[in-house]
């Protein structure tokens, strides 16, 4: 028998509620290690929320949640509003997803790895310009490369391309399904387009009340 | 009166052991300060240094008023306070804004009804301050207390900007951002309630964001950030000393006017060479 921990994602009956409101709804759910995975509902049904449930950035007020996955990456949804205050460049954005605690870091392999990326997404020469200085599409591709330099176990994702264009759409998709066919790794993503999905993509429909939908 | 002489001869000033301190703390004070007004910013939370420079003179009230160590009680109500705001943050993000406000209103009015009862012209001196009174044993406080701000920043850098770009995104991947954000919070109050107390809450309040905002026009690089609001405020410090010094001027209140006049320049060239771009274009 192999020593190898099966990674997975277990949710049983997990409700959550917002202040007074409850937003997710007795949901249980499997994801397992290698799946890509949609998250598809209307506005409002609470698929940003189920994320950050996966993520362990929220707790459920009832139920459980098991995430066993070592390395994960979340990509929140754009919200870059304050970032125009922000110091740093987007050489050195990418770089925080190699280095981001405390007492740690950068070394020269470091920086070379995080060129490769940035040559890699098609970013290198926007790398001196700060965030608020580019378009949509391509603060997008920097936040991807942010959370991909790592090589992440689990990437989970909530709406990376909404609001940019179809070319960079279709970028990032493939660079998502290049990444998880290198690595294996698990991908949760949220959109309101099923064209953004890969064809091995399993669907996960949340209802209006926060329910997840059988087909 | 003062001579013609002395008004143009500025270098007099160095015969001065009080000028030598003055310059000192200065020096210092740029440093540190807009190394913590470039975080504050880059996290979105310009106005917390503002506030808590204020709060930070409630509680010299208290302390006035009471009788003993201002400086302490000053300590403690900026970390109480800082704790508060980054508790509303967290619980209610969508006010943070107001509860900021509030919290400087409540100290401003706490330090006004408490000033009645404290000596005035030694309270008047905790709120504009003054750099050329600044004793030794203070000097060697903000020494130590410089150095250990860099260490902090530097040894927290990654994760303090990491927070700053995506706080989730940290704690997604298993970081304790409370943790951290409180450590922060502790360290930004104290530093900001004892530089106060040394030098002035005004003078604090500008050097943590006026040059700061120098900085966010001319630099794109996290580095090039820090190290350009420190030379701003360096240039800032010197000017406003000598010439302070120069025409008897209030210190404090001349430096501010240096940093808020290089901020203006700065605006008004970045202003000029954005439209000789569009132009070309």
């Amino acid at each position: 028998m192999s020593d190898k921990v099966v990674k997975k994602i277990e949710l049983d009956n997990v409700t959550f509620y917002y202040d007074d409101e409850k937003v997710i709804s007795n949901v249980s759910l499997e994801i397992n290690e290698g799946e890509f995975i949609g998250i598809v509902g209307d506005n409002g049904a609470g698929k940003s929320t189920l994320l950050k449930l996966i993520a362990k950035i929220r707790k459920p007020s009832f139920g459980k949640v098991e995430n066993n996955f070592t390395k994960v990456s979340y990509l929140s949804q754009i919200n870059m509003g304050k970032k125009n205050s922000f110091s740093a460049d987007i050489r050195e954005i990418v770089s925080l997803g190699l280095k981001k605690k405390p007492f740690t870091f950068m070394t020269k392999n470091d920086w070379k790895k995080v060129d490769e990326t940035l040559e890699h997404f098609g970013i290198k020469e926007i790398s001196k310009k700060r965030l608020d200085e580019v378009s949509g599409g391509q603060q997008e591709k920097v936040r991807l490369a942010e959370c991909l330099i790592n090589e992440p176990d689990l990437l989970l994702l909530d709406e990376p391309t909404s609001g940019i264009d179809i070319e960079t759409r279709e970028e990032i998709k493939e660079h998502l399904s290049h990444y998880q066919k290198r690595t294996n790794a698990t991908i949760v993503m949220i959109s309101h387009l099923k064209d953004d999905f890969p064809s091995q993509a399993r669907f996960i429909h949340l209802n209006s009340k926060g329910e997840i939908i059988n087909d | 009166m003062i001579s013609l002489l002395e008004i143009i001869n500025p270098f007099e000033a160095f015969q001065y052991s009080f000028f030598l301190r003055a310059l000192l703390v200065v020096a210092l004070l740029s440093l540190v300060l807009p190394i913590i007004g470039v975080r504050l910013s880059s996290k979105g939370f310009s106005m917390v240094a503002d506030t808590l420079s204020h709060t930070s003179l409630a509680g010299i009230a208290i302390g006035l008023v009471a009788g003993s160590m201002p400086l302490i009680y000053s300590i403690i109500f900026s970390i109480v306070a800082s704790l508060l705001i980054e508790l509303i943050r967290r619980k209610f993000p969508r006010q943070s804004e107001i509860a900021l406000a509030i919290i400087l209103s409540f100290s401003l009015g706490l330090t006004g009804i408490l000033s009645k009862f404290a000596p005035a012209s030694k309270f008047e001196s905790y709120l504009f301050g003054s750099l050329f009174t600044v004793n030794m044993n203070e000097v060697y406080i903000l020494i130590g207390l410089t150095a250990f701000v860099i260490l902090y920043e530097v040894m927290f850098y990654r994760s303090n900007l990491a927070i700053a770009f995506n706080e989730e995104e940290c704690k997604a991947n298993g970081m304790n951002v409370i943790l951290l954000s409180t450590i922060d919070t502790i360290i930004t109050s104290v530093m900001i309630a004892l530089a106060s107390n040394i030098v002035g809450s005004l003078l604090v309040t500008s050097f943590i964001s006026i040059p700061v905002a120098v900085s966010l026009k001319t630099s794109k690089s996290s580095l090039t950030c820090n190290i350009i609001s420190a030379v701003s405020s360096l240039i800032a410090g010197f000017l406003g000393l000598f010439i302070s010094f120069s025409f008897s001027l209030h210190v404090g209140g001349t430096i501010v006017m240096v940093n808020i006049f290089i901020l203006l320049v700065v605006l008004l060239v970045k202003g000029i060479s954005y439209k000789r771009k569009r132009k070309k274009i």
